[in-house]
């Protein structure tokens, strides 16, 4: 049984073979992708939700704190990144600063009523607040455009001084989206491997031991959650550039639901590319099914079910299963040395 | 002065008094035990000494500073740390990572995103040193899961001192061993009282017997008897039991 | 000087059910101890012993008459408090609940933080762990500090009398709700019903 805390060389790099391949595959896209059939603003919004679901797996699979509301961060990145394009001004970096800050306090907010609960209560309070900012999103018109949503967000340019860089074509919004996932993908990597990420794990096993060996587990929870949140405005931001719109959707219960689909699904709990995979998985049995049958969500849906069923650690487990055959994976030891015998 | 000291500690869970009246007090670099027959209050008595409950009336001072109703993390982070009797580990980590995460050096590098945790060569050394002290040594990168019965009790153990406790709290840390593990622990308590304060709740008397410098026999949520082995031994009823004549 | 434990007239009856009004079982009690002191308590199954327990700690409201610890009616004070003059410890452990037909804010406080008189329900006494000696010295404790102690014992074994032979001060006999105060070992030794109750065990101990 393979878990998300097993140790392996590479967790105290910040680069590692896998981030490069990924990397590699992520900035070639443009390349390749018309040609094995798919189209350029797909590869925006799996790159986009990469990093929803990077953040989301910090608190879903590392922490185990189970948040079926986290559509609405999504959603306030978005709204935040149009609000302020069309009440501050038009800017690339300044949008997407407004929108991780305000699903940053959006975050911690909840976070200050979530943290003190544990399991089933803990879920239950993340789909209340998540409702409750989804009403929000409907209610106030002058805010967010109700129903309607927010149209017309522009899409400002990449301005880094010396030059500028126009981000209306597809693929070059998509090569920004591609490297700021990159930089999320090693951070997050980074994230959990490092005393905090180790931290979020202990509490996921075991709250109690860890309060009793010292940690402030109410604070790990609220900042853990934060973070997430943050990641999630990201996204947000970058959707909204994308869609060039946002609306209430986003935010809805569905949405929510679908990225702890996508996790489980590509195995969030068992490896840190669960969550990848997940996202890629579900785009493209989107489009795939989807040309194919209107009712591929149903299929998506069977999929799901008998991923649950027959292989709950997911596609990740699934492939690391055909990589070290029956899932006999050596156990992975960083350090062939012995630990240190004397003082 | 005592290190670590209950005066009058009373807890109630709604019309159900659960302890009525402890104090006790604990010697630094002294073995104290705690015993006493099942539903006594034992436990809920270790629970209140460390923060996990709030005692309803009473106090709790350590090192002289009064911690009554402070929470498990700061009664730890002062240098008071226990072990549980139904175990209570980091599952899915490896044996070195249990300790490693108990380790202060550890937590306080929680917002160090830099700082390396397997290849960290002051941690691994720390962490090697609680190992071997334990008998663990050799086992570091096995799941904690994966351990037996008595090499998950020594674990317990070595979660606990890896925090470098000034005292020690062990729950009833001989439960479900045999006599060859329980024999081994009592070793293993016995090199433990050169560095720590040690308290544990024992039911097997011989072994508290053996080891303790001072026991407070708790029943009915109270301290019923408390002394040295030897005068708590000196009885008329404990010489008319089986331990008397072990004695 | 008040009496520690006053039992003035004390009446149970429990009937058949709410409106068949045939007396099931019924108790009496009426008894005074004057000063702190080891109760021992003795009688068969279902005689009644739990019961009285029970009233004396306010946790069974009585048919009729008054219990007064240390002159204070133990049915009139705070439900949430009535542990604080007078505590049943079970023989395993149990929540009772206090019920009252008053309300907690018109009722008295006990005025007491911990308990008067303590009535210990059948203690496992068990000769191999060597814990009766602790809880032997620690009645004898209990009554030093002034408290009043009811060690309710059903003896099945002959070290079980030489205990309340070793311990107690006076007794109190309960057979088929009916109390009686004995102020000694002999004098309970004395007393017909007891005799018929411990049978055995006193051969056992002649011989």
């Amino acid at each position: 049984m393979t878990t998300l805390s097993q140790v392996s060389s590479n967790c105290d790099k910040w680069i590692t073979p896998q981030i490069v391949v990924f990397a590699v595959l992520l900035l070639s896209l443009p390349f390749w992708i018309e040609a094995v059939g798919l189209y350029q603003y797909l590869g925006i919004e799996i790159a986009i939700w990469i990093i929803f679901a990077l953040g989301f797996n910090l608190l879903f699979g590392y922490a185990g704190l189970h948040s079926f509301g986290h559509g609405a961060y999504l959603g306030i990145g978005a709204y935040a990144f149009g609000y302020f394009q069309h009440n501050v001004g038009v800017s690339l970096f300044g949008g997407l600063a407004a929108a991780m800050v305000a699903a940053t306090l959006a975050g911690a907010l909840v976070a200050l009523f979530l943290s003190h609960r544990r399991g089933i209560y803990y879920a239950l309070m993340t789909i209340a607040f998540g409702q409750v900012f989804w009403f929000a999103a409907i209610k106030l018109h002058w805010l967010t455009g109700g129903e309607d949503g927010m149209l017309n967000i522009p899409r400002p340019a990449l301005d880094l001084g010396i030059t500028q860089w126009q981000l209306d074509d597809n693929r070059a919004l998509y090569f920004l989206v591609a490297s700021l996932t990159i930089l999320v993908t090693i951070l997050s990597w980074r994230t959990v491997n490092a005393p905090f990420g180790r931290i979020l794990q202990a509490i996921r096993q075991n709250e109690t031991r860890a309060a009793f060996i010292g940690y402030d587990v109410w604070w790990f929870k609220l900042a853990a959650f934060t973070i997430s949140a943050m990641l999630a405005g990201l996204a947000g931001g970058l959707f909204a550039m994308a869609q060039e719109s946002a609306y209430p959707d986003t935010m809805s219960l569905h949405q929510s639901g679908l990225i702890v689909m996508m996790v489980l699904v590509g195995g969030g709990l068992v490896n840190f590319w669960g969550p990848v995979l997940g996202v890629v998985l579900y785009y493209l049995a989107r489009d795939f099914l989807g040309s194919i049958t209107e009712t591929w969500l149903l299929w998506y849906g069977l999929m799901f079910v008998t991923m649950v069923m027959f292989k709950p650690e997911g596609l990740a487990g699934l492939l690391s299963d055909l990589k070290f055959g029956s899932g006999k994976a050596p156990a992975p030891s960083p350090s062939s040395q012995p630990l240190a015998k004397e003082a | 002065m005592a290190l670590f000291e209950a005066i009058n500690i009373h807890k109630r869970f709604g019309s159900r008094v659960v302890l009525e009246d402890i104090s006790l007090s604990f010697e630094e670099g002294k073995i104290s035990g705690i015993m006493g027959p099942n539903g006594a209050g034992k436990t809920t008595c270790f629970h209140c000494l460390t923060g996990h409950h709030r005692p309803t009336r009473g106090s709790i001072l350590f090192d002289g500073q009064d911690i009554t109703g402070a929470s498990p993390q700061k009664i730890a982070r002062l240098g008071a740390s226990r072990s549980f009797q139904l175990m209570n580990l980091f599952d899915d980590s490896s044996v070195v990572e249990n300790i490693i995460l108990a380790l202060p050096e550890f937590r306080q590098s929680y917002a160090r995103l830099n700082r390396k945790v397997f290849t960290h060569p002051e941690f691994l050394q720390k962490a090697g040193l609680i190992l071997q002290q334990v008998g663990l040594q050799g086992l570091e990168w096995q799941p904690s899961q994966s351990l037996s019965y008595g090499n998950r009790r020594a674990l317990e153990i070595g979660v606990a001192l890896a925090a470098n406790p000034r005292i020690v709290f062990l729950d009833e840390p001989t439960s479900g061993l045999g006599a060859e593990a329980t024999r081994q622990l009592a070793e293993l308590i016995k090199n433990l009282r050169k560095k720590y304060t040690i308290v544990m709740i024992e039911h097997d008397m011989n072994f508290l017997f053996e080891l303790a410098d001072q026991i407070s026999v708790i029943h009915w949520g109270q301290v019923i008897a408390q002394g040295a082995p030897k005068e708590l031994q000196s009885n008329k009823w404990v010489q008319r039991s089986a331990l008397g004549e072990v004695a | 000087m008040v009496a520690m434990l006053s039992v003035e007239n004390l009446q149970k009856t429990y009937f058949k059910g709410r409106f068949d009004r045939t007396p099931t079982f019924s108790l009496k009690a009426d008894f005074q101890i004057e000063e702190p002191s080891i109760v021992g308590m003795m009688g068969p199954n279902g005689s009644g012993k739990t019961t009285l327990f029970e009233l004396i700690t306010g946790s069974n409201s009585p048919t009729g008459g008054t219990v007064r610890v240390q002159g204070k009616d133990i049915h009139k004070i705070r439900t949430d408090q009535r542990d604080r003059l007078a505590i049943h410890y079970h023989q395993s452990y149990q929540v009772r609940s206090f019920r009252s037909l008053k309300p907690n804010f018109m009722l008295q406080r006990s005025g007491s933080d911990y308990p008067q008189v303590h009535l210990f329900d059948e203690p496992q006494f068990n000769t191999q762990d060597g814990y009766i000696g602790f809880m032997l010295d620690f009645f004898r404790e209990l009554r030093n500090q002034g408290r009043l102690v009811f060690l309710c014992v059903h003896p099945n074994e002959r070290f079980h009398l030489e205990i309340l032979q070793e311990i107690c001060e006076q007794f109190i006999f309960v057979q088929k709700g009916v109390v009686t105060q004995h102020s000694s070992y002999e004098d309970i030794l004395n007393y017909q019903p007891a005799r018929d109750y411990l049978g055995d065990l006193l051969e056992a101990r002649a011989a």
